[in-house]
C-alpha cells in the first residue's frame, strides 16, 4: 500500500497550531470534514472514538511520530491524513518525545487488513531517516504531497 | 496450560532463510564471554501464529515492546526473514505487517530467554488481551474493561 492510497493530500496539514493530543487530534479530523473525507455529523463521534484508542495506549509510536487512528462506521474505506507539528506536541509517547509528524488514519470496522498495510507502510517508510527529517521541516502541504510522492515512488530508497 | 506456557524443549527454529537477528545475539555479551558460557546455550527460538483478526497492530506491538523490556534478554521478532529489534519501537514492529495467519519468529537470547519468550508468546495467544475495538457503536462505556490492558505489562 502507498501513501497515496490512504492519505488525502487536501486534508495534509504542516503547520498544526493546537498545542495539546486532543486539540491536534481535532485539529486533523476537522481537516478531514474540510476535504469532504467525512461527514460533519460523525465529526465528533470520529474524534471521541480516536481519543478513547488513546486511553489504551499511546499511539505515539517513538521518533516524534504518532499514529492516531480508530475504526468508524462511517467511512467505507481506509482514510488518512498527515500533519506537522512544529512545537512537537506532548503525545505520552512511549519514549517520552514530543510528536511533531502524525499519520491519523480512520478505517472501516471490517477491513484491519487496510490499516495493517497502511502501518507497515508508515513503518517502512520512516525507517529513512533522510525522508523522517523532511517532513518534520516541510513548510506547506505541498511539500509534503511531494515527499509523500517520492516516498512513493521508492526515491528514498526505504 | 496453553502450548504457549511450555518451558524448554522448544523448536530450535532459525529465523527465515537462515537469517537469525545479527547483533542482538551480541548484547549482553557477545565473544568475550564465550569462555564463561556459549551465548548459543542462552538463545532461544519459537514460532507463533498471528491468530487475532486484527492482526499484529499498534497496540499488539506496543504491548510486545513493553513486555520484551521486562526482561534481561535481547529480544529479536521476524517475518520471513525481515527482523526488529522486539525492544525498539512499536513504529518498528508494525513494519512487519504480520496480519491474522502468519507466522512470526520470535527469539530471545540471555539469562531469562525462556521465561521472555513464554510471555510473549502468552501475548499472541491472549490475542493481546483485547482486540482495538474503539468503535463508537458501543462507545459509552466500552473501553472501561478493556483499559487495564497495561496489566498485562506490568
Amino acid at each position: 500500500m502507498k501513501f497515496a492510497d490512504f492519505v488525502c493530500g487536501k486534508a495534509i496539514r504542516a503547520n498544526l497550531e493546537a498545542q495539546d493530543k486532543e486539540g491536534v487530534i481535532r485539529e486533523m479530523v476537522q481537516a478531514l470534514l474540510d476535504a469532504g473525507k467525512i461527514d460533519a455529523d460523525e465529526q465528533e463521534s470520529i474524534v471521541k472514538a480516536i481519543l478513547k484508542r488513546e486511553e489504551l495506549g499511546s499511539t505515539g509510536i517513538g521518533r516524534g511520530v504518532a499514529v492516531p487512528h480508530t475504526k468508524h462506521p462511517s467511512v467505507e474505506q481506509l482514510v488518512g491524513t498527515v500533519a506537522v507539528s512544529k512545537e512537537g506536541v506532548n503525545f505520552s509517547s512511549l519514549d517520552g518525545e514530543k510528536v511533531q509528524l502524525l499519520f491519523l488514519l480512520i478505517s472501516p470496522p471490517d477491513r484491519p487488513g487496510d490499516h495493517l498495510r497502511a502501518l507497515e507502510n508508515i513503518s517502512r517508510q520512516l525507517r529513512d531517516e533522510t525522508f523522517c527529517r523532511f517532513l518534520k521541516r516541510a513548510h506547506s502541504a505541498e511539500d509534503i504531497v511531494q515527499l509523500l510522492d517520492e516516498a512513493d515512488n521508492n526515491q528514498f530508497g526505504a | 496450560m496453553p502450548w504457549a506456557f511450555r518451558s524448554g524443549g522448544n523448536r530450535d527454529q532459525t529465523f527465515g532463510a537462515g537469517r537469525s537477528a545479527d547483533g542482538m545475539t551480541k548484547q549482553g555479551g557477545g565473544r568475550h564471554d564465550r569462555s564463561l558460557f556459549n551465548m548459543d546455550d542462552l538463545k532461544k527460538t519459537r514460532t507463533v501464529t498471528v491468530t487475532n483478526d486484527e492482526g499484529f497492530h499498534l497496540r499488539a506491538a506496543t504491548l510486545f515492546v513493553l513486555c520484551a523490556r521486562r526482561f534481561r534478554s535481547a529480544v529479536a521478532i521476524g517475518k520471513e526473514g525481515h527482523v526488529v529489534d522486539g525492544k525498539s519501537t512499536p513504529l518498528q514492529l508494525v513494519g512487519l505487517g504480520a496480519c491474522r495467519g502468519d507466522e512470526v519468529a520470535l527469539e530471545a537470547t540471555g539469562p531469562d530467554a525462556a521465561e521472555a519468550l513464554d510471555a510473549l508468546a502468552a501475548l499472541f495467544a491472549s490475542h493481546f488481551d483485547i482486540e482495538e475495538s474503539t468503535q463508537p457503536t458501543d462507545r459509552e462505556d466500552s473501553s472501561e474493561n478493556v483499559a487495564d490492558g497495561d496489566a498485562v505489562t506490568g
